[in-house]
């Protein structure tokens, strides 16, 4: 099958140190409950409660959500509604940090007692969420009742910055390998496929070695696909690897396979061995204006404030950017008051040098548009559609099979601007409203130490007020047996909704 | 950290690779040519092509000043545009040529049509179709020779007699046979219309489609010995590499700029068969060709994958 994409550049320098540092505490974590998009998380911990690492602080809410753990032991000193790195509003859970250290882990499971129901539950348990469909947490693709063929492990990084997975990788290679052996004894698939792009040649040797150590030729398979962007993407490598696109919203499990990150491989591992909950990622920092441009591990909730303070960042005059996510599909942010939570695999923190803000001109009709979509859109015609307003023309050209990867744009000779054109006239016909613009100071809290400002979007609640206006039965959390037969319901009609 | 911070949507990063660029890219690709065929062809060549780069680039300022109040002093595609249409003219043309020829092009084939990115002909090509017929037959078809005032025939006439002898392949190689300015010099066209494809600048599917199509047609019409002169006489070459491959009027897609190169090259053979128009066959099948580019573009355009039927 024909690979299409394009091969992007990096602008800055790629850091290339295989280690892994941990960030430096914060004083204070602000825990969203909603890690990106979706439903979120109930809060089941008030003002005032102490917690300890790994407590309990969220239960899911409706279908798309996910249980949220504290990163740090410390009293929670308040709860806020405010915007996460995404623009959802949500409730914040503030933490305010001490010296102790307890843990507060889930149970570990032996390995006598490893069959996929025990497994399932901790998978639902454990709060990882996905990378690519934030909305989805990462349990959900295995409910489905499709036989699972393929486990993939999609280990391509072709955007230019990130180094996080290959260095996870590197570091944890035996966990990773191991996590993917017990996911996929949840999916019951028949093999594992690790995928790395040419430019991790070194990568796929290195798993090549370790498979012959633990002797696991017949279940781990390697596949070298050419870095082209966007292969990171789980429904690309699924539409490769199967022959099949699945609709938007839809799993890949529809098509009989399954793609995870190494992220989620390590997580799972860490859920089961160790029984620690999800509360921390590896996340690249970098950009030119950051100094020490490396691969931390990051908690969830870590506000990005201490996150450049620890890193360093060089002030660089007025255009600076700070994208929350990748380059090509990451999103600006207005403010510094967020929380890294456990969706974004990278935080750059750009200067004028590194994005472009080129004007649009006249389209040419060259056709490098049409050539790069990976999902075969004529995306010069509706561009022309766009601008004349006929979305009717736009819709039925197929702009809702978008997956906003950006590489038309990326391309474009003449400047347009037709990703965000596209991302905006989908939107629209899918009726999705704007969302809110960010705070733009960083206020919080009741306490002594952070001085509590009075700000448009945000609330402070007290602790016995209820929080959210959500239906009696969405309130309870849906155990697992109603999910599955939900999805399996949903996946009949072909996607969600 | 108390600046502000800018906020755009995604994607952040773009290419470092403009339209102008385009432009520059293939303005100094026809240097060579040019540089030929001044050699060549004498002063009067060069004064050709100053006079219509010059109101090329004028007219275009002028038109897009009166349509967008504003003065885009670096865009040069309407430089380009005047470039190649005084590399297609003989340097026997009388110096006016060039100013009627920029007007038909940029004025009405580009700036009526709704500017840059929306001619549906190649407006260099439309423009020496219309000098064609305005000035049919020799006034256009004679060519300056090597020596001074001295006039002769297009090679194309010795060809539709069917005597291939009469010029040399050596001498079409390196353009001292009698040909249009630009396009004399096989060797200089080749190897920066090669140049301009390696650095993906232009297509090359257009090209080599085209030249397996008029290779073809010429085999059976007029045999085996006929292909090469034909293809390397009457400016076949140039137009293929750099004129067809236009990318505001040819297709978006592979197949379509497949069969876009074929049916090029198929037109042109034919015309070039059956003798009639002289060298304005080639441009004639250059505006036939892009006539089709829309077809081809419904026909051969994408289909969406991974959503439902709508519609």
């Amino acid at each position: 099958m024909e690979i299409r994409g394009v091969k992007l550049k990096k602008l800055a320098k790629k850091n290339n140190s295989s280690e892994l540092f941990v960030l430096k505490p914060a004083e204070h974590y602000s825990v969203p409950l909603l890690a990106d998009d979706g439903d979120g998380a109930l809060r089941v911990v008030k003002v005032g409660d102490s917690v300890k690492e790994g407590s309990l602080l969220g239960r899911p809410l409706g279908r798309y959500g996910s249980y949220v753990y504290s990163p740090c032991c410390g009293k929670v000193i308040g709860i806020v509604k405010k915007l996460n790195a995404s623009g959802n509003e949500c409730e914040h859970v503030v933490i305010k940090r001490d010296l102790e250290e307890e843990k507060e882990n889930l149970e570990t499971i032996p390995l006598v007692d490893q069959n996929q129901e025990v497994l399932l539950k901790r998978l639902y348990e454990c709060g990882g969420v996905d990378n690519f469909f934030p909305f989805d947490p990462i349990y959900k693709k295995y409910l489905l009742k499709n036989k699972i063929k393929k486990l993939i492990i999609n280990l391509t990084e072709v955007d230019p910055y990130q180094t996080s997975e290959s260095k996870l990788f590197e570091n944890y290679l035996s966990e990773v390998v191991e996590g993917s052996r017990l996911l996929s004894s949840v999916a019951k698939s028949d093999e594992i496929l690790f995928i790395f792009t040419t430019k991790q040649k070194n990568l796929a040797a290195l798993l090549k070695k370790h498979i012959k150590e633990i002797n696991a030729k017949n279940q781990i398979k390697i596949k070298i696909y050419p870095h082209v962007y966007p292969l990171n993407n789980p429904r690309i490598i699924g539409y490769y690897e199967t022959g099949k696109m699945v609709f938007e919203g839809s799993r890949t499990a529809e098509t009989n396979v399954i793609v995870e990150s190494a992220t989620n491989c390590l997580d799972f591992y860490n859920a089961v061995n160790k029984g620690e909950p999800v509360t921390k990622r590896v996340v690249t920092i970098t950009g030119n204006n950051t100094l020490r441009k490396a691969n931390y591990i990051i908690k969830n909730g870590t506000p990005i404030k201490h996150i450049l303070e620890v890193v360093g960042t060089k002030d660089a005059g007025l255009e600076n950017m700070l994208i929350y996510g990748g380059v090509m599909s990451g999103i600006a942010q207005e403010t510094l008051d967020i929380s890294a939570t456990l969706t974004a695999s990278q935080i750059l923190f750009c200067d004028r040098g590194e994005y472009s803000r080129d004007a649009e001109t006249a389209c040419i009709n060259c056709g490098k548009c049409v050539a790069v979509c990976p999902v075969k859109i004529h995306v010069k015609n509706v561009d022309d559609a766009i601008v004349n307003r006929d979305f009717y023309t736009a819709r039925k050209l197929g702009i809702k099979a978008c997956i906003n990867c950006g590489a038309c744009s990326y391309v474009c000779p003449a400047k347009r601007y037709l990703s965000q054109k596209i991302n905006f006239a989908k939107d629209y016909v899918m009726g999705k409203k704007a969302k809110k613009a960010n705070s733009s100071e960083y206020v919080l809290v009741d306490g002594e130490d952070i001085p509590l400002k009075d700000h448009k979007f945000d609330k402070i609640l007290n602790p016995d007020e209820n929080l959210f206006d959500v239906d009696e039965n969405l309130k309870q959390s849906p155990n697992v047996e109603e999910m599955i037969a939900f999805l399996n319901r949903e996946s009949k009609k072909g996607g969600k909704k | 950290m108390g600046n502000k911070l800018l906020v755009t949507p995604a994607p952040f990063q773009a290419k470092a690779f403009s339209t102008n660029a385009i432009m520059y890219a293939i303005m100094v690709a026809l240097l060579p040519s040019a540089i030929s065929g001044v050699v060549v062809f004498g002063i009067k060549a060069l004064y050709l092509i100053l006079i219509s780069v010059a109101t090329g680039y004028v007219f275009d300022l002028i038109y897009n000043y009166l349509k967008t109040e504003k003065l885009n002093i670096l865009d040069i595609s309407g430089a380009v545009t005047g470039f190649i249409s005084a590399l297609i003219l003989p340097a026997s043309a009388p110096l006016y040529f060039p100013v009627i020829a920029n007007f038909i092009a940029i004025i009405v084939f580009k700036g009526f049509f709704g500017g840059t990115g929306r001619n549906i002909f190649n407006p260099a090509g439309v423009a020496r179709v219309i000098l064609g017929l305005i000035f049919a037959g020799l006034t256009i078809d004679m060519f300056a020779g090597t020596a001074i005032n001295n006039e002769v025939a297009s090679p194309l006439y010795y060809f539709a007699n069917g005597d291939y002898s009469a010029i040399t392949l050596r001498s079409l190689f390196f353009g001292t046979a009698p040909s249009a300015i630009g396009t004399a010099s096989i060797f200089c066209v080749l190897v920066c219309g090669a140049c301009l494809m390696i650095y993906r600048i232009t297509d090359y599917v257009i090209p080599l489609a085209s030249m397996v199509a008029f290779s073809v047609i010429t085999w059976i019409f007029s045999g085996a010995i006929a292909i090469v002169p034909y293809l390397f006489t009457g400016s076949f070459m140039f137009v293929s590499l750099f004129m067809l491959t236009d990318p505001t009027s040819s297709p978006n897609t592979v197949w379509g700029k497949l069969f876009y190169g074929l049916i090029f090259g198929l037109v042109a053979a034919m015309f070039r068969v059956n003798f009639v128009l002289g060298e304005t066959s080639v441009f004639v099948a250059l505006i036939i060709a892009n006539l089709v580019a829309p077809l081809l573009d419904k026909i051969f355009a994408p289909r969406p994958i991974g959503i439902r039927k709508e519609f």
